[in-house]
């Protein structure tokens, strides 16, 4: 949804269809072997940014989740993660919140999820949780970003 | 002597492309072709030369576009679903008489199918692929060297027809490793000056690169003759296929690619034991080597396709041999690969 489906989830928000998307946010593609994606970090090494993603070349980090709560039509959008228990708890309490929307039919729900992937960034999963933390949390602050289901 | 090394059939196609100086390539990732901007992304930067992975295959498509029609060699990689979104764009190029290289390491399909290799793109490579008259080179290697080889041939043809060639492999081609001697490019002398890119017309009348005909009507008429033209002249100037054992074949076996491979093995086994059975490989999948079927349909009893899929070339087997002898099909789709044995059992089974 941030590279070859921006435009669709553009016009999907836009329209204020009544979806639940949820957003896993590992800075990679990690189903096709860890390429870069558009959310990787500045400085990242992945298998297509071997000396560690560059704005010349690759762009920044793309806040996906920001650009979309400008729309009038997103309902509800959150930035949550996975890299401990409290933020897990988080993390299924937005995604219950995203889905009660859909059923009262209140237009679309995002939730973006920090996550690990600790095979492609070629860390152990404790210092991929550290990594989310310290770093990812820095570009993608976790938090409400538009709410106007209440 | 050149090097000799170990690649995966990826690994040397974007090396060939590195060689044949290739100045820009877009990518975007998707299985099995990943070695390919994985390998350019590092090649190409320490080269000083462009990589982008575009985000969408539209964008690379679109950006090779670009590249190309500001006179830069160009090229692109994707697999089957990833090749379906570049059609606009491969259609676009070969309007505007561009050339460019297009490499697909084919997976199994319809649709997202699988990331096993197949052969099920045949007809989208051969007939054009997206909307309108036209055609691709279409290139078709059977083992790494090759795909090194005619991946240097391809910007070389890409070059002197102003037209988009494809290297059509597969997932299994792109993911094994042979042995490649690492071949020097050397720039043929008949490629011509690219005196229709646009590179700033400061001083000189601008160039035109344009696939928008509309008025009058008899301008795109005029344009289509005139590519249909060309695509004569490629038919006539070019074509290659590989022969095995075909002087006194009573059977001859069609097949390409990794196909090929696994029907050679057969043919050489089937030699043992006395059956007169040749192989044909069509190494040019268009322009298809139509007269030497054809030729060959005056000796043979019979022929015999061997696909990874449900039959495509069969139907273009099936034109050249013209109702002369009969033609049977073997194969199946969704990254199905014969052996050998399955292919000589078929062979018996044929029954000379």
């Amino acid at each position: 949804m941030a590279a070859i489906g921006t435009a669709e989830i553009v016009h999907a928000v836009n329209r204020g269809e009544n979806l639940t998307f949820i957003f896993v946010n590992n800075a990679v593609y990690g189903m096709t072997g860890g390429q870069m994606a558009p959310t990787t970090m500045l400085g990242q090494k992945t298998t297509t940014t071997p000396y560690g993603r560059e704005t010349k070349e690759a762009g920044y980090p793309l806040r996906v989740s920001e650009m979309l709560a400008t729309l009038d039509g997103a309902c509800y959008i959150e930035r949550c993660a996975v890299n401990n228990a409290a933020n897990v708890i988080k993390t299924k309490k937005a995604i219950k919140k995203a889905f009660q929307n859909q059923i009262d039919k209140k237009g679309f729900s995002i939730v973006e999820v920090l996550s690990q992937c600790p095979t492609n960034w070629g860390v152990t999963p404790i210092k991929s949780n550290e990594y989310i933390e310290k770093e990812m949390m820095k570009i993608f602050p976790l938090g409400v970003l538009k709410d106007k289901g209440n | 002597m050149a090097d000799k090394v170990l690649m995966k059939g990826n690994q040397a196609i974007a090396e060939a492309a590195v060689q044949a100086n290739c100045e820009f390539y877009a990518g975007y990732p998707i299985t099995p072709q990943n070695e390919i901007p994985e390998y350019m992304s590092k090649r190409m930067y320490d080269l000083g030369r462009v990589f982008i992975q575009s985000e969408s295959e539209l964008a690379a498509i679109n950006m090779v576009f670009g590249a190309s029609a500001a006179g830069a060699r160009a090229m692109t990689s994707s697999s089957s679903p990833g090749i379906s979104l570049k059609q606009e764009g491969i259609s676009y190029i070969a309007a505007a008489e561009l050339p460019c290289v297009i490499v697909n390491m084919v997976r199994g399909g319809p649709g997202l199918g699988n990331i096993s290799g197949a052969q099920s793109d045949y007809f989208q490579s051969t007939r054009g692929g997206g909307h309108g008259d036209y055609r691709l080179i279409v290139l078709a290697p059977s083992s790494v060297q090759e795909a090194y080889d005619l991946t240097m041939n391809a910007f070389d043809l890409a070059d002197i027809y102003r037209n988009p060639v494809m290297i059509l492999g597969d997932g299994y081609l792109g993911q094994m490793i042979e042995p490649l001697e690492l071949k020097e490019y050397k720039k043929p002398a008949n490629l011509p000056a690219k005196d229709w890119a646009l590179t700033g017309c400061k001083g000189r009348k601008p160039h035109v690169v344009k696939t928008l005909y509309l008025i009058p009507p008899e301008l795109l008429i005029k344009h289509n003759i005139h590519l249909q033209e060309k695509y004569g002249r490629i038919k006539k100037e070019f074509c290659l296929y590989e022969e095995a054992e075909t002087k006194d074949a009573e059977l001859i076996i069609v097949a390409y690619g990794i196909a090929a491979r696994v029907c050679k093995g057969a043919v050489l086994k089937a030699r043992k034991e006395g059956i007169k059975v040749g192989l044909l490989r069509p190494i040019t999948l268009w322009p298809f080597p139509e007269k030497i079927i054809s030729d060959l349909a005056d000796k043979a009893k019979r022929f015999l396709v061997v696909e990874m899929s449900m039959g495509q070339m069969v139907d273009d087997v099936r034109l050249a041999v013209n109702g002369k002898k009969p033609v049977e099909f073997f194969g199946n789709a969704g990254g199905w690969m014969p052996s050998s044995d399955m292919i000589l059992d078929k062979i018996k089974e044929l029954k000379l």
